[in-house]
């Protein structure tokens, strides 16, 4: 082992300005790629993180059967009475590796300054319990600009009655502390409460900025005249657990004669935005490694091919002293893969070294739809290097050895450069 | 060395070799057939272009005749893929070519040894052994860490007939093995080689059209235009 070692290091000492250059290639691409899994991992957290905490999802969400699409058109046919949301709950805090179980009601009606009136849908939650979650590191790590207020004081410090908070939008458009908000109850009937405007946010995404609102959950059960549940949102301690964890919970509930959908919160159904964007950047991150694989692998190719242009007749030797032509195509592979690797760890420090530049220097810019500027960042770990790495490392190798393969697969006589005589 | 009729280690039966160039058909060899016996030391000779290059790559199993047929110690090597054909050329012949063919990274010692890496029966120690014997026999043996580009022509080429010698053949194949050398250490060349064959019973098979070096063979088969004329 030692000897193939000190050859594979001599040969690639033979031609140093070509391999630089292959390293070079191999580096930059390595580079490449994991600050673009860096991006990715940047949004799948920041975006999981407003999914299951900030977006009152939880880790699944349990609706009654079929009320993800209609409980808001539709509250007393699916959303859960009392009685209903007060089972399920007590079902949640038996599970194991459950954190924490709350009602979430959501409803739309009509919000009045007095002079204009505005249609608005209103979300309902327990502010203590929001308050635990923002201040998770998790949240504060991912998504801390998605806490911020535009204004204000969290509905948690909030010493009125009926606390909301309005979106950026809705905030401009009613420009008044004191709202007055009119929804048709659960129950069918009409119902209104005198509320008071503690804070302005964001909602993050331009389309909704200028009709959402968020309230205590206090203030919403008096608003929708109702003590039941548009959904249950199960907070699990570990969150990959989210899809094992759905399905044994709707069969508990299923057991209690409760017809539920108990949805996992990466499902399109309760988070399509997180779904629709990491769909396209796994869409755009796969386009890219394909691009760069491309490139790398032509890289060696290339390299590869000269030099063995230029070990022609030792090759022919080699052959003719009994090695197979797969024998000496993992030679040269063997060449590749070392100098593939070491590129490679090249490559991932620069990565971490150009992601740490870049978090610190606090670039902003505006997504498609995004109601604010962002902060751009990558975040390369440990399982992304290492996957990076051998991902490239292995399309290295193994544009090596084909390479490598094609040409001492050819006659012993031809390498030998005896072909005729 | 007297032939032993039972004992011929390489055969070849109305062997032919075409070349394709363009539209045209070339023979190179037409219809050679003779035989090679255990301890004989024979030179192939003719001009340049004649065939006998030609004729050293069929017997090496290094190219495959167009037609006719090559006996390796009875075993008709016709009917092997290549990994029979590299089995073959491992552990039965050794190649010493005009240019040396050293691979310029390994020292001599390793170089000598790269034929023996094949061989999974040797241990690290008898490999080693077998090495050291190998330049020994060539009078190199204080010369094993260097590097060929330290060595002189005539020094590179014992290195090479080491490297032939040792994975322990049935025959040596030399393809013009002094045409890069001056006079005298062709000379030298031939001398270990002689002595190879005399006492340890190495049967070459080689190629020249140096004259002289002819003179110093015990048998000598001449190629003309792809024919044995003489033998």
């Amino acid at each position: 082992m030692i000897s193939f070692l000190r050859t594979l290091g001599r040969n690639l000492s033979r031609n140093r300005a070509r391999h630089a250059a292959t390293f070079f290639v191999v580096a930059l691409g390595t580079a490449g790629l994991n600050g673009l899994a860096g991006y990715v991992i940047r949004w799948e957290n920041t975006l999981k993180a407003v999914s299951i905490y900030l977006n009152n999802t939880g880790t699944v969400a349990v609706f009654k059967r079929g009320g993800h699409k209609n409980h808001l058109a539709r509250p007393l046919r699916f959303s859960f009475t009392h009685e209903e949301k007060e089972r399920i709950l007590a079902a949640a805090r038996e599970q194991h590796g459950v954190e924490a179980a709350a009602p979430v009601l959501r409803g739309q009606g009509l919000a009045s300054n007095g002079t204009k009136t505005f249609p608005f849908v209103g979300i309902g939650f327990d502010p203590g319990l929001q308050r635990t979650f923002e201040d998770r590191e998790d949240v504060q790590r991912w998504a801390a600009e998605h806490t911020h207020l535009e204004s204000g004081e969290p509905l948690w410090q909030a010493a009125s009655e009926n606390p909301v908070g309005l979106a950026k939008g809705l905030g401009v458009l009613l420009a008044e502390r004191e709202v007055q908000l009119l929804s048709q109850g659960f129950e069918g009937n009409f119902s209104a409460i005198d509320a008071q405007v503690v804070h302005t946010y964001s909602t993050g995404v331009a389309l909704l900025e200028d009709s959402r609102m968020r309230m205590s959950l206090a203030a919403a059960e008096r608003l929708f005249d109702t003590r039941g549940a548009s959904w249950v949102a199960i907070f699990l301690r570990d969150p990959s657990l989210s899809r094992s964890f759905a399905v044994q919970f709707e069969n508990v509930l299923s057991a209690q004669g409760l017809e539920v959908d108990v949805i996992p919160w990466q499902d399109e159904r309760v988070s399509p935005f997180y779904v629709g964007v990491m769909n396209f950047l796994f869409m755009m991150a796969g386009s890219f490694f394909l691009l760069i694989a491309g490139v790398v692998a032509l890289a060696v190719v290339n390299s590869v091919l000269l030099t063995t242009l230029e070990r022609f007749q030792e090759m022919g030797t080699l052959r003719a002293v009994g090695y197979l032509p797969g024998r000496l195509a993992l030679g040269f592979a063997g060449e590749v893969f070392f100098l593939s690797v070491a590129a490679a760890s090249v490559g991932i420090g620069v990565s971490f070294a150009v992601s740490g530049a870049l978090n610190a220097s606090n670039v902003r810019f505006r997504p498609p739809g995004f109601a604010d500027t962002v902060q751009f960042m990558l975040t390369p770990n440990a399982a992304s290097s290492l996957l990076v790495s051998a991902l490239v490392v292995l399309v290295a190798g193994v544009a090596a050895f084909l390479a490598a393969l094609r040409t001492a697969s050819l006659p012993v006589v031809t390498l030998l450069g005896e072909e005729r005589n | 060395m007297n032939r032993t009729e039972n004992a011929a280690i390489v055969s070849l039966r109305t062997v032919r070799k075409e070349y394709r160039l363009g539209q045209t058909l070339v023979p190179a060899l037409r219809g050679v057939s003779f035989d090679i016996h255990r301890g004989e030391f024979t030179a192939l000779v003719g001009s340049s272009g004649s065939g006998k290059s030609t004729l050293l790559n069929i017997v090496g199993l290094v190219d495959t005749p167009t037609s006719g047929a090559v006996l390796l110690e009875g075993e008709d090597v016709s009917a092997l893929n290549e990994r029979g054909l590299a089995r073959l050329r491992n552990q039965k012949l050794g190649y010493v070519f005009q240019s040396f063919n050293l691979i310029p990274v390994l020292s001599a010692f390793e170089n000598v040894e790269v034929p023996l890496l094949l061989r999974k029966e040797l241990s690290r120690d008898e490999r080693r052994e077998r090495v050291a014997a190998a330049l020994e026999d060539v009078g190199l043996g204080e010369h094993a860490r260097k590097r060929p580009d330290t060595l002189s022509g005539g020094q590179r080429q014992r290195v090479a007939i080491a490297r032939a010698l040792v994975g322990r053949p049935r025959l040596v194949l030399a393809d013009e093995p002094t045409a890069n050398l001056d006079s005298v250490t062709a000379h030298t060349i031939i001398d270990v080689c002689l002595e190879l064959n005399a006492k340890r019973g190495v049967t070459f098979l080689f190629s020249t059209h140096d004259e002289k070096l002819m003179e110093r063979v015990s048998r000598r088969i001449r190629i003309q235009d792809g024919r044995v004329v003489e033998q």
